[in-house]
C-alpha cells in the first residue's frame, strides 16, 4: 500500500477528540498514526510527544501560518481553511493519499477499503445523503443541504496525481478569504465550494457508501451494524444540545440504533481530558496584552489588504501597530476608530447618532459601553478594549 | 451509435406563446443536425387562437397532456408560478411523459439556445448514464465567478438528458417533488428555480454523469474558459466544432446585451462569440419574434382578467396541500375562494390578508405603520395605495377592502 495519511485538524480545545478519534483509528488500524494539525498552540497545556498522533503547530507550515491570516479568521474559519493547508502540506510531504477525517469522528470498522479507494481517484468526496429521501420533512433535509452543500466536508481523500494537486491548490486558493458563512453569497465555510468539483476537476470519485460518514443528517437511512466511521458533526458533550448544535431541537430518540453511541462518546471524551481542555482558551483570540480580539476587528484588517502591512504583527500592542490605531480618536474626535468603524457599518446606528463625531458622541459611546461587548460577540467586560470609552 | 439507435430519442423544449419564435429557432436548428430524432415543444401557456400548432416545426405538446398528479394539480401549477419559473418546474414532467410514449433517451434543451452540431456526447452518454448533466465551470475560473455560480448550481439546467430505467425514473419523481414548491429564485435560502436541485443529483443517484465537454453547452457563464472562435461560418469551441450555444438572459430588445444577469456585459465585450449572439436574434427575427413576444402568457391574470400579484402566488405557495380547498384560484369571485381569502380582513380590522403578507415581509413598513389595524390604519392604506401596490404589483381591484 502506497503511502497514506490520515489527519484531522484541531483547536486546543478539541484535543480529547483527537485522542479519540486517534484510538478508535488505531484499534482497527495498528499501523495507522493519525496526524493533527494544531491550529492552536499547545502553549505548555500538554505535551505533543505524549499524544497517540503526531502533532503539526499550524504556524509552522506556512501559508495559513502567517500571523496576518490568522489573525485575519475568527477561531472557527482558521480551523476549518487549515483543512486545505493540511491537505497539501502532506502531499508535498510526500503521503501519496491524504484521508481527512473531521476530529469529532469515529471509527468503528475497517476502513481498509476506504484507504484502497481514495488512492485509486484524484479527489474522493462524500455526500450528506447517498441516496434519495422521501415526503415533506425530506425537502426541508434537502434544502438544508443546498444551503451547506452537497457534501461533507468531515471526510474526503485526495490522491498525489494532477488532477488531485488542482484540487487542493484550488481550494486553499479559495478559503484564504471565502472560509466564511454567507449563504447568500454562496458561501459555508469550505464546503460549499466543494459543489463546484465534480464539474471543474478530473477524476473526481463521489463514494455512495453508507458505511462512512454516518451522522444525524443520515441516521434515519442507515444501519448500525453496517457504519464503520461514525461522524459526531456538531456534538457538544458539555453544550445544552442532545445531539448537535446545528440542529437543537433533535433529541437523541432520533437516533435510533446509534443512540448509545453518544453516551459511550461522551464517556470516552470525559476519559481523555473532555473537562480540562473545554476551558482551554484559543491562542489567536486574544492580542498580546490579553484583549479579546473582537469579530469586527478581524474584519476590519482584512478590508484594509496589504494596506494593513505598515501596522507589523495584527497581535501586538505597541506603539503604531493595529490595536494602537483601533483605540485612537478619529479625527480630533476622541471617538475610537473601533466604534466608528462599527458605526460605519450598522445602518441602524447611523439613523440613531447621526453625527457620531460631534453632537452624538456621547450617545454613541454610552451605547457602546452598554451594548457592544453582546453585540461583537465577546461576553468580557469592556474596560480593556482598544478605545474603551 | 447514436445514428443506429436515434428512433428511441427524442429532444423537447418548453415555452410560453410569447417565447414561441425561440421554440421554432431551436426546433429547426436541432432538427437540421439530427433529422432523425422527434423534437417536442410543451406549451407552458394557452394556444389561444395565436397560432396554428400544425404549421410549427416541431411537435406541439399541451399542458393538459402531462400528468401532474390530477386535475387540481393541473390548475394549481398555472397559479403557484410565474411564467418563467412554471416553464422551469415542468421540466421533469415533460421527460417523464416523453418516456412514457416510449422514447428511451430524452435530452431537454431550453428555450434560448441553438444548437450547432449533433449533440452525440449527449445522447451517446445517456446509452450507459442514468442522468447527464453539463457542469457550469469545467475547470476553476475567477472567485468571483464561482461564486455566482454556486448561487445559480453547480450544473446548468439549459441541457438534461434523462435515460429510461429505474435510476432515470427515481431521480424525475424526486425532481418533480422538488419543484412543485420550490422553483423559485431565492438565492439566500439556496434555491434557484429548478436548477440548484441538481447540486443534490451526483450524490444521491445512481448512474449520474457529469459531461466535462467544453462544446456543448456554450453560455455567459463559461465564454472566459470556452475561447469561442468562428472559421468558415463555423462557431468553434478551441478547435472542435460547438454543438449547444446557449443565450440564457438574452434577449432582442435588448441585442447590445450578452445577458440580463450582467447588465453591464455587452456584446463587443464577449470577441468573436458577439458574432453567434447576433446570428441567434436574426433567426427569432425571422421566426416572428416581434409577433409572438406581443401574445398574451394565459395565466397572468385571474380569470376576470385582473393581473395576479407575485405575493399572491407566494401565499399560494407556502399553503402547499393547504390551498386545495379554495378550488380554481383564478375565479376571483368564487365565495369561499382564493382571491376571498386574500381580501379577508384580519381581526375584523381594515388589513387584509394580502397586505398583512407585505407586512410580514417588510420592517420598515411595519416600523413606519406601528399600529395599522388602529392610529396608522389611515396612513398605511395610504402607503398601500400609493407605494404597496407599485412595489408589489397588486392591481386596483384587490385593494379594496383596505382602510380608506
Amino acid at each position: 500500500m502506497s503511502a497514506l495519511a490520515v489527519c484531522t485538524a484541531i483547536r486546543a480545545n478539541y484535543l480529547p477528540h483527537a485522542r479519540v478519534l486517534a484510538q478508535s483509528l488505531r484499534r482497527h488500524h495498528p499501523e495507522s498514526r493519525l496526524q493533527v494539525l494544531l491550529a492552536d498552540e499547545a502553549g505548555g497545556r500538554f505535551d505533543p510527544r505524549d499524544e497517540p498522533f503526531a502533532v503539526t503547530e499550524l504556524a509552522t507550515i506556512g501559508g495559513l501560518g502567517s500571523r496576518t491570516r490568522l489573525f485575519r479568521g475568527d477561531e472557527k474559519e482558521v480551523v476549518v481553511a487549515a483543512k486545505a493547508e493540511w491537505i497539501a502540506h502532506l502531499l508535498a510531504e510526500g503521503a501519496e493519499r491524504v484521508l481527512f477525517v473531521d476530529a469529532d469522528s469515529l471509527v468503528l470498522g475497517d476502513l481498509a477499503a476506504l484507504f484502497e479507494r481514495i488512492g485509486e481517484h484524484a479527489v474522493t468526496l462524500v455526500p450528506h445523503q447517498v441516496a434519495p429521501l422521501h415526503g415533506p420533512p425530506a425537502i426541508a433535509q434537502d434544502l438544508l443541504q443546498l444551503v451547506a452543500g452537497t457534501f461533507n466536508g468531515g471526510l474526503l481523500g485526495v490522491s498525489d496525481r494532477p488532477d488531485g494537486d488542482a484540487f487542493v491548490a484550488w481550494w486553499r486558493e479559495r478559503l484564504r478569504d471565502g472560509c466564511r458563512f454567507d449563504v447568500a453569497a454562496g458561501m459555508h465555510y469550505d464546503q460549499r465550494w466543494l459543489d463546484l468539483v465534480p464539474g471543474m476537476f478530473g477524476d473526481v470519485y463521489i463514494l455512495r457508501d453508507p458505511a462512512y460518514d454516518t451522522a444525524y443528517w443520515n441516521v434515519a437511512q442507515r444501519r448500525a451494524a453496517d457504519c464503520r466511521l461514525f461522524h459526531f458533526s456538531g456534538f457538544e458533550a458539555l453544550g445544552p444540545w442532545p445531539v448537535t448544535r446545528w440542529a437543537p431541537q433533535l433529541g437523541l430518540d432520533a437516533m435510533g440504533e446509534f443512540a448509545p453511541l453518544f453516551d459511550s462518546y461522551r464517556a470516552r471524551l470525559e476519559q481523555q481530558g473532555l473537562h480540562e481542555a473545554a476551558g482551554w482558551d484559543y491562542a489567536y483570540g486574544r492580542f498580546a496584552d490579553g484583549t479579546p480580539i473582537p469579530r469586527l476587528a478581524r474584519t476590519v484588517h482584512a478590508q484594509l489588504g496589504d494596506a494593513a502591512q505598515r501596522f507589523g504583527d495584527p497581535f501586538a500592542c505597541g506603539q503604531g501597530g493595529f490595536h494602537a490605531w483601533l483605540a485612537e480618536g478619529v479625527g480630533d474626535s476622541g471617538v475610537a476608530r473601533l466604534w466608528h468603524e462599527l458605526w460605519q457599518r450598522r445602518p441602524d446606528l447611523g439613523a440613531a447618532f447621526a453625527d457620531p463625531l460631534g453632537a452624538d458622541r456621547a450617545g454613541l459611546e454610552r451605547w457602546a459601553a452598554q451594548h457592544a461587548p453582546q453585540e461583537l460577540g465577546i461576553d468580557e467586560p469592556l474596560r480593556d478594549w482598544p478605545g474603551a470609552p | 451509435m447514436l445514428r443506429r439507435a436515434a428512433k428511441d430519442c427524442a429532444a423537447a423544449t418548453i415555452v410560453a406563446k410569447p417565447y414561441l419564435s425561440h421554440a421554432r429557432v431551436l426546433a429547426r436548428s436541432f432538427r437540421e443536425h439530427h433529422p432523425q430524432i422527434p423534437f417536442f415543444t410543451l406549451l407552458a401557456d394557452e394556444v389561444g387562437g395565436c397560432f396554428d400548432p400544425r404549421a410549427e416545426p416541431y411537435e406541439l405538446i399541451e399542458l393538459r397532456k402531462l400528468d401532474l398528479g390530477g386535475a387540481r394539480e393541473q390548475v394549481a401549477y398555472r397559479f403557484r408560478y410565474e411564467q418563467q419559473e412554471l416553464s422551469y418546474a415542468l421540466t421533469p414532467h415533460l421527460v417523464e411523459h416523453l418516456q412514457q410514449r416510449g422514447y428511451r433517451r430524452v435530452v431537454f434543451i431550453k428555450q434560448e439556445s441553438l444548437v450547432l452540431g449533433r449533440l452525440a456526447p449527449m445522447f451517446d452518454a445517456l446509452s450507459t448514464a442514468s442522468v447527464v448533466l453539463t457542469p457550469h465551470l469545467l475547470a476553476p475560473s475567477t472567485a468571483a465567478q464561482e461564486l455566482m455560480v454556486l448561487l445559480a448550481g453547480a450544473f446548468n439546467g439549459g441541457i438534461v438528458g434523462v435515460a429510461e430505467g429505474a435510476d432515470g425514473r427515481a431521480f424525475l419523481r424526486w425532481w418533480q417533488d422538488r419543484v412543485r414548491l420550490h422553483c423559485v429564485r431565492d438565492v439566500a435560502n439556496g434555491l434557484h428555480f429548478e436548477q440548484r436541485w441538481l447540486d443534490l443529483v451526483p450524490g444521491q443517484f445512481e448512474g449520474v454523469h457529469p459531461l466535462r465537454d467544453p462544446a456543448v453547452n456554450v453560455g455567459h457563464w463559461n465564454l472566459a474558459e470556452r475561447a469561442v472562435r468562428i472559421r468558415d461560418g463555423r462557431v468553434l469551441v478551441g478547435d472542435e466544432p460547438c454543438l449547444l450555444f446557449r443565450f440564457s438572459g438574452y434577449s432582442p430588445q435588448e441585442r447590445g446585451r450578452v445577458t440580463a444577469y450582467v447588465p453591464q456585459r455587452t456584446l463587443a465585450d464577449v470577441g468573436a462569440a458577439g458574432a453567434v449572439f447576433e446570428r441567434f436574434c436574426a433567426q427569432l427575427e425571422a421566426a416572428g419574434w416581434a409577433q409572438s413576444s406581443a401574445w398574451p402568457y394565459a395565466w397572468a391574470t385571474f380569470s376576470d382578467g385582473v393581473a395576479i400579484p407575485p405575493i399572491a402566488r407566494e401565499l399560494y405557495r407556502e399553503l402547499g396541500d393547504g390551498a386545495a380547498r379554495f378550488g380554481d384560484p383564478f375565479r376571483r369571485d368564487a365565495p369561499g375562494g382564493f382571491a376571498a381569502w386574500l381580501g379577508e380582513p384580519l381581526d375584523g380590522g381594515p388589513v387584509t390578508r394580502l397586505w398583512q403578507a407585505v407586512l410580514d415581509r417588510r420592517e420598515d413598513v411595519r416600523r413606519a405603520f406601528p399600529d395599522p389595524r388602529g392610529a396608522d390604519s389611515e396612513p398605511f392604506a395610504h402607503w398601500a395605495g400609493l407605494h404597496g401596490a407599485r412595489e408589489y404589483g397588486v392591481p386596483a381591484e384587490l385593494l379594496a377592502g383596505l382602510a380608506r
